[in-house]
């Protein structure tokens, strides 16, 4: 049996043909040697009567199976050390094919970690998210779901092997260490059985833990670690949670997250917590503050699930008119889906552009080929000549379009492993799971297989034709193959139009995310967020009843203010661009509604001084004082759209709203005692949504964000929040230490990230665009140089030339600028959902685009055009 | 001049038909490369020149698809040389070839002894 495994078997076999051809030799020289010949003569007329022995070898060899990955080999081998005597193209060639392949590579690995990745949870496919959509407007929001709909959901479905309630909290640890605000879930007793996740020590909730008055807590493994030394006698020891003792029951897996686009939970507890008081929540129907997922039972579809999902949200609708009218319909999506939804959209148009970057990598490429191509004829017509068939020719030209890719790819690589690297310094929280996103084995995959697509996409087109190769024309042209030449610099001119086309696709695209974010950047916030310093504070219901509140941020915002430097403080719950929001129903005095069509509205809770130091108009009556308190009459403020929607003409100082919501007790009516500027609390491309403020002191909370006006560095205030805090209490955690400002780059960060990205890779494209037309028009002036020098001797002026040269480059430019931006005006509808306050139409855009590219196509063709006026005629004649 | 003596009435060898020939040298004993090309130019009286370049490439190709087996032995010469011998598969290849040539003979003979006549006509 004979091996034929490369290279070992392939090395005998060289040592074996090289054996028999010599033995061949040595036959027929004392073959002549006995018929007489001299022993020199002999040897000659053998070695001549056999021909070209590394012929010989070369045809025989090519017999041998597999011969194709030697021959492969060779011609890569070829390839290589063509590619290395010509750097120059080199060079240009595998930097236009690195910057495409691996800005591909750096976007594709975006996608795969944030959108293809599946959860890192068993099956996770089946994990569905459950929300309720409301039916009152035009578009379906999502909603959240109420505990006594979650039970009923539960109760009623069939299509779910489990399914669990889930809502993130806060919560203060004390007595182990500093105090420490932990971000924490509280879920129901089936949450881990459909996540599919058993505790590495202990055990997971179990219904009878929902029973108010159990206190359990399941620890997550980092918590576990850091605070508790992974002290495996830790179950069963209690733990104080905002002041009271939670037993440890359990400790979950390292890197057990979810949902994935929030910050992994440190603890986990049952919904006993919600099942405490007068009115809990579990039996609240109009209490919406629950994420539900669930998993679908083997043989479900999602599809069924939904149906039935719809059906129950009917049913709940009609027997609970009051709370769920306007929630009958259900909504059943992948968890996957759920959490990348948002960014869906946007990674995609990435990675349309990114192809498009590499569309126009492959054209240039192509056209460098086809150059260079043209100048190897005679290389080429030879090897014809020898007997290489045009499909071996073809495969050799395709070889070395396969070096060049992969070499490129390679190059891409490092290009993608820094851009991975920037992408993920830039970004920010916006994107789920974007910590994921790394070089992993599927990209290598991605980007190797886009290295091979790449080398047909721009190598075929070149092998085809130039192996076309006509033997004796390419002869007689003495090399140059005028013709041939002139048939490519066609092709070539197609390829610049192709490559201006995408270029100004781009370039549209990117010229309208960024006059978006612009928009969207210069939309006034309705308040000042220069040099304001927030930090969030959390107070231990247990230890702070309401009055012990009120005192405490009393207390708080005064010592801040006695800091040097600051001009103003004051506190607020929930911060404006934050993640909280409260929306609130209220009744309006004189017009009674129906408890189902209470207007609503969000709902904020401040101490007095923070119009003021966030700089918020007060447009009319005044701010809340320090006598705005359990003892005064009930008042709030409103915004001015607040006043514009349900006082519309008329001043709404003196109105009076019931809110519907109170600590203990009735919820009282409340006076309207100023009206205020609007404020884009929930992001800076929504509209501004009517709102209300009630004085903490009348409402208090444990929990809130502080603000400060400094007037110098705000590094002073920010080193001492944590000591300010500790001298009122030091069991109450500083957390959330930022700046105004931070909230606002955080509103925008996605847009800018877009906008950002596009423009690079529309930058990529310009550059790339304006190198392939300066190639051709490079290329055109050599082929036509003696053309150009008789027109000069003729009399033609060297104006005359340059004209024409550059008339061509622009010719050529504009065409493609033209398609391009009729493409443009197809694609940009893509962004839609991208823009802010730009039609995808927007005429500036693509006004501007258009004189971008005639600027970079104008450079682009002028130096060719100069070279062509400085042609020495006497030496260019000589050349030829 | 002398040297070109042998080539004179060298005849170019029809496509396909070396193959047949290395095959029937084959039939009677194994052989080596330069042992072939020495037979069928001596059982050609000297008409058919085996080019090597040909050669070898269809020795090798005849032994890919199975047609003859190679081993090495040591030559009365005591040299390595490296023999072809043929298998049944060969041997079955071998008379498909002849029939082959056989029907194309007689059909030349047939096309060109119509012409003859015409010619004496």
């Amino acid at each position: 049996m004979r091996i034929r495994f490369f290279p070992f078997g392939r090395k005998r076999r060289e040592r074996d043909l090289d054996e028999e051809i010599a033995s061949h030799l040595s036959m027929a020289e004392s073959d002549r040697v006995e018929a007489g010949e001299a022993p020199d003569a002999a040897r000659a007329s053998a070695q001549r009567e056999l021909g070209n022995v590394a012929l010989v070898k070369e045809v025989t060899r090519e017999q041998w199976g597999g011969a194709w990955l030697e021959q492969l080999a060779r011609d890569a081998r070829y390839g290589l050390r063509l590619l290395r005597r010509s750097p120059g193209f080199t060079i240009v060639a595998v930097a236009a094919l690195a910057l495409g392949i691996g800005a591909n590579a750096a976007i594709f690995s975006v996608v795969d970690g944030v959108l293809l990745r599946p959860l890192p949870l068993p099956d996770s496919g089946r994990i569905v998210a459950v929300q309720p959509l409301t039916t009152a407007t035009a578009v379906r929001a999502r909603l959240a779901a109420s505990y006594p709909d979650f039970f009923d959901w539960k109760a009623q479905s069939r299509s779910f092997s489990a399914m669990a309630s889930l809502r993130l909290i806060g919560a203060t640890l004390t007595g182990v260490g500093p105090a420490a605000h932990l971000g924490g879930e509280i879920v129901s007793s089936d949450y881990f059985t459909v996540l599919q996740v058993v505790p590495v020590l202990g055990r997971g909730f179990v219904p009878a833990d929902d029973r108010p008055g159990t206190q359990v807590v399941v620890l997550s493994h980092d918590l576990w670690q850091s605070r508790f030394g992974a002290d495996p006698a830790i179950l069963g020891r209690a733990i104080t949670l905002e002041g009271r003792p939670y037993t440890v029951i359990g400790v979950m897996p390292r890197g057990l997250r979810f949902p994935v686009d929030d910050k992994p939970p440190e603890f986990w507890t049952s919904i006993a917590m919600d099942a405490e008081g007068e009115k809990p929540w579990t039996s609240n129907r109009g209490m919406t503050t629950l994420d539900v997922v669930a998993r679908l039972a083997p043989g479900a579809t999602i599809e069924g699930a939904r149906a039935e999902m719809n059906a129950i949200a009917r049913n709940l609708a009609r027997e609970y008119p009051d709370d769920d009218r306007d929630r009958a319909e259900a909504r059943v999506i992948p968890e996957l889906e759920r959490v990348t939804g948002g960014v869906r959209s946007p990674l995609l148009v990435l990675l349309g552009a990114v192809g498009c970057v590499l569309l126009i990598a492959c054209a240039n490429v192509a056209s460098l080929l086809l150059a260079r191509g043209t100048a190897r004829h005679r290389e080429l017509a030879i090897r014809a000549a020898i007997g290489a068939g045009r499909r071996r020719v073809a495969r050799q030209l395709m070889t070395e379009s396969l070096v060049l890719s992969l070499l490129g790819g390679a190059a891409g690589l490092v290009l993608a492993l820094v851009g991975t690297r920037w992408l993920l310094h830039l970004s920010v929280s916006n994107i789920p799971r974007l910590d994921d996103v790394g070089l992993n084995v599927r990209v290598f995959g991605f980007t190797l297989a886009v290295s091979l697509v790449t080398a047909v996409f721009f190598g075929v087109a070149p092998a085809l034709r130039l192996s076309r190769t006509d033997l004796s024309e390419a002869l007689k042209e003495g090399g140059r193959g005028s013709d041939g030449g002139a048939g490519h610099t066609r092709f070539r001119s197609g390829l610049v139009i192709a490559e201006t086309a995408i270029a100004a696709v781009l370039l549209t695209g990117a010229g309208l995310l960024l006059a978006s974010f612009r928009r969207l950047e210069s939309v006034p916030p309705g308040f000042s967020p220069e040099r304001v310093v927030t930090f969030d504070t959390s107070l231990p219901e247990s230890a702070y009843p309401e009055d012990r509140q009120t005192r405490f941020y009393d207390d708080l915002v005064a010592a801040v203010r006695e800091r040097g430097g600051v001009r103003s403080a004051a506190a607020i719950f929930p911060i404006p661009l934050g993640s909280a929001h409260v929306g609130i129903s209220f009744q309006i005095e004189g017009r009674p509604v129906p408890k189902a069509d209470e207007p609503a509205a969000a709902f904020r809770q401040i101490t007095p001084g923070y119009f003021e130091t966030l700089a918020i108009p007060i447009l009319s009556g005044r701010d809340f004082t320090p006598r705005d308190d359990k003892a005064g009459a009930p008042v709030v403020i409103v915004s001015r759209s607040f006043a514009a929607r349900f006082f519309p003409g008329e001043s709404a100082i003196g109105k009076r709203i019931r809110p519907g919501v109170a600590r203990d007790g009735e919820p009282v009516t409340r006076e309207i005692v100023g009206v205020v500027g609007d404020v884009k609390h929930r992001g800076l491309g929504e509209e501004a949504e009517p709102e209300f403020y009630v004085p903490s002191r009348q409402m208090s909370i444990a929990d809130m964000t502080v603000v400060a006006r400094v007037d110098g560095d705000p590094t002073l205030l920010e080193r001492d929040v944590r000591a300010i805090v500790a001298g009122i209490d030091k069991n109450v955690p500083v957390y959330h230490v930022h700046r105004l400002t931070e909230y606002l780059l955080d509103a925008v960060a996605q847009p800018r990230f877009n906008a950002l990205l596009l423009s690079v890779f529309a930058g990529l494209a310009l550059v790339l665009t304006a190198v392939g037309l300066y190639g051709v028009l490079a290329y055109a002036v050599a082929l036509r140089t003696r053309e150009i020098v008789i027109r000069m001797a003729l009399g033609a002026r060297r104006s005359d030339v340059l004209r024409m040269v550059v008339r061509r480059g622009l010719s050529l430019a504009l065409t493609g600028v033209g398609i391009g931006l009729l493409a443009a005006l197809l694609t940009t509808r893509l962004l839609r959902g991208l823009l802010f306050h730009v039609a995808p139409t927007d005429p500036a855009t693509f006004v501007a685009t258009g004189l971008v590219l005639a600027a970079v196509a104008l450079a682009a063709s002028w130096l060719p055009a100069r070279r062509a006026t400085r042609l020495n005629p006497m030496e260019a004649l000589r050349r030829e | 001049m002398s040297e070109r003596e042998p080539y004179r009435n060298a005849i170019e060898l029809l496509q396909g038909t070396l193959d047949l020939l290395i095959l029937q040298t084959l039939l009677w004993s194994p052989q080596h490369g330069y042992g072939i090309a020495q037979a069928i130019r001596a059982g050609s009286k000297e008409a058919f020149q085996v080019d090597t370049g040909s050669l070898y490439p269809a020795l090798h190709r005849l032994e890919r698809e199975k047609s003859v087996a190679s081993e090495w032995t040591v030559s009365e010469n005591k040299q390595r040389v490296k023999v072809y011998r043929l298998t049944p598969h060969g041997r079955r290849r071998l008379a498909e070839e002849r029939s082959r040539w056989n029907r194309l003979i007689e059909a030349m003979a047939g096309v060109l002894a119509g012409a003859g006549s015409e010619a004496e006509a």
